[in-house]
């Protein structure tokens, strides 16, 4: 390091400044949220037979006693849906009318409370324990991922 | 034979010394020290009405010329308040390391330093949610996680700088890099904020803090500082030139 004769007087000078002056500080301005913040079931749509994914013509979805308020109404062309549970019960129930054809499904959970991000505060999470559905359309319903989390991994396999 | 052995040894040193004093070289004499002092951040903090608030001492002890030994300790209370939710956390912390002074001992002196810390932190805190908002197609809802009690650990690494204002009186500054090892908390309910360490939803936490430290020196340490001389025909030496030097 090859230090001249003025730079070295000045050199205490130098970093008696830096350490008073006050440093460039770093952004105040608070953080956004840009993530998902609900969690939902991933419900997909296959034959029964084949197991092959199959395409519902038209979908509609809503709560129990919530019908002013779709999730889907009379949605074309699907090959899967996402709904949210509700966290303040152990179970909820959703009416499904796929092509036309109206099923009822239960569905039982566990629920608890997760941390997104410092910034978008808390999810509520969701083990799924079972179900019970009627079976006018619906053949069965498989459940491949009992974690009802945000990112997008199937959680239920629907055959009809 | 062992004779001609030992002849040629002492001849080979004298002319390594011979080459030594043909090259130039300073000696300094270091003061190295020991002392305690205080991080500014969280006290200025709470005057300011920010999270998180607390106190911080810190203790050194110079190992050689370049190398200081420290340790941080301090607690912090922390409330952060969302839209959705409500998260409050009190804790300690320790760090342990030591800094490493990059400037070479003739520029530095004992008393000037711009080098590179690294450090280990362990934090013990409880934390709280009293209140979590949560809102989906079913409605609102409301809850609230319990407290528990955690033990996190963390690595840091600061570069920063250190001058002496006045007798064995310093301040400082340094940009603080941390990782987080361990939370302690689970994946679910992770700590929004981690004494010591920062953010920790996140595995990464960066900040900078002010320092104001007593550093008494406790023995001094002769330093000798080699310049190599570059043999150019017709160049003549300048004696306060350093191409390059070695502290020993």
């Amino acid at each position: 390091m090859s230090i001249s004769g003025d730079l070295k007087r000045e050199l205490p000078i130098l970093m008696t400044l830096m350490c008073l002056i006050v440093p460039a500080l770093q952004f105040c301005a608070p953080e956004s949220c840009y993530e998902e913040t609900v969690s939902q079931v991933k419900a997909g749509f296959y034959q029964t037979g084949t197991g092959n994914i199959v395409t519902a013509d038209t979908v509609s979805l809503y709560g129990l006693e919530m019908v002013s308020t779709p999730v889907y109404n009379k949605s074309a062309d699907l090959t899967g849906i996402s709904f949210p549970l509700d966290p303040s019960t152990e179970s909820c129930t959703y009416v499904f009318i796929i092509n036309g054809i109206t099923d009822t499904v239960t569905f039982r959970y566990s629920s608890f409370p997760h941390l997104i991000s410092k910034e978008c505060g808390y999810s509520m999470f969701h083990t799924l324990d079972s179900y019970n559905s009627t079976r006018n359309l619906i053949d069965t319903i498989i459940i491949r991922n009992r974690n009802i989390t945000i990112p997008y991994e199937e959680n239920i396999r629907i055959f009809f | 034979m062992k004779r001609i052995s030992g002849y040629s040894f002492k001849v080979a040193l004298c002319l390594w010394l011979l080459s030594l004093a043909a090259a130039g070289q300073d000696t300094i004499d270091v003061p190295l020290r020991l002392g305690a002092g205080a991080a500014l951040y969280s006290p200025v903090a709470a005057v300011a009405g920010l999270y998180p608030r607390g106190a911080e001492i810190n203790g050194f002890y110079d190992f050689n010329e370049r190398i200081t030994l420290a340790a941080d300790g301090g607690f912090s209370s922390f409330i952060h308040e969302n839209y959705n939710y409500r998260y409050e956390n009190d804790g300690f912390y320790l760090r342990m390391g030591a800094d490493y002074n990059l400037l070479n001992p003739l520029l530095a002196r004992g008393r000037y330093y711009a080098g590179i810390s690294l450090r280990y932190g362990l934090s013990l805190f409880s934390q709280k949610v009293p209140s979590i908002e949560y809102e989906n197609y079913w409605g609102d809802y409301l809850t609230s996680g319990e407290s528990s009690f955690h033990a996190a650990h963390f690595l840091e690494a600061s570069p920063g700088i250190r001058a002496e204002i006045f007798n064995n009186f310093f301040i400082g500054w340094s940009v603080n890099v941390r990782l987080l090892v361990f939370s302690g908390t689970g994946k679910h309910l992770r700590a929004v904020d981690i004494p010591g360490f920062g953010n920790g939803s996140k595995p990464f936490s960066s900040g900078f803090n002010y320092y104001l430290s007593v550093r008494i020196p406790y023995r001094t340490k002769r330093v000798i500082y080699i310049k190599p001389v570059r043999e150019t025909e017709g160049e003549e030496t300048n004696p306060d030139r350093q191409t390059s030097g070695i502290g020993r």
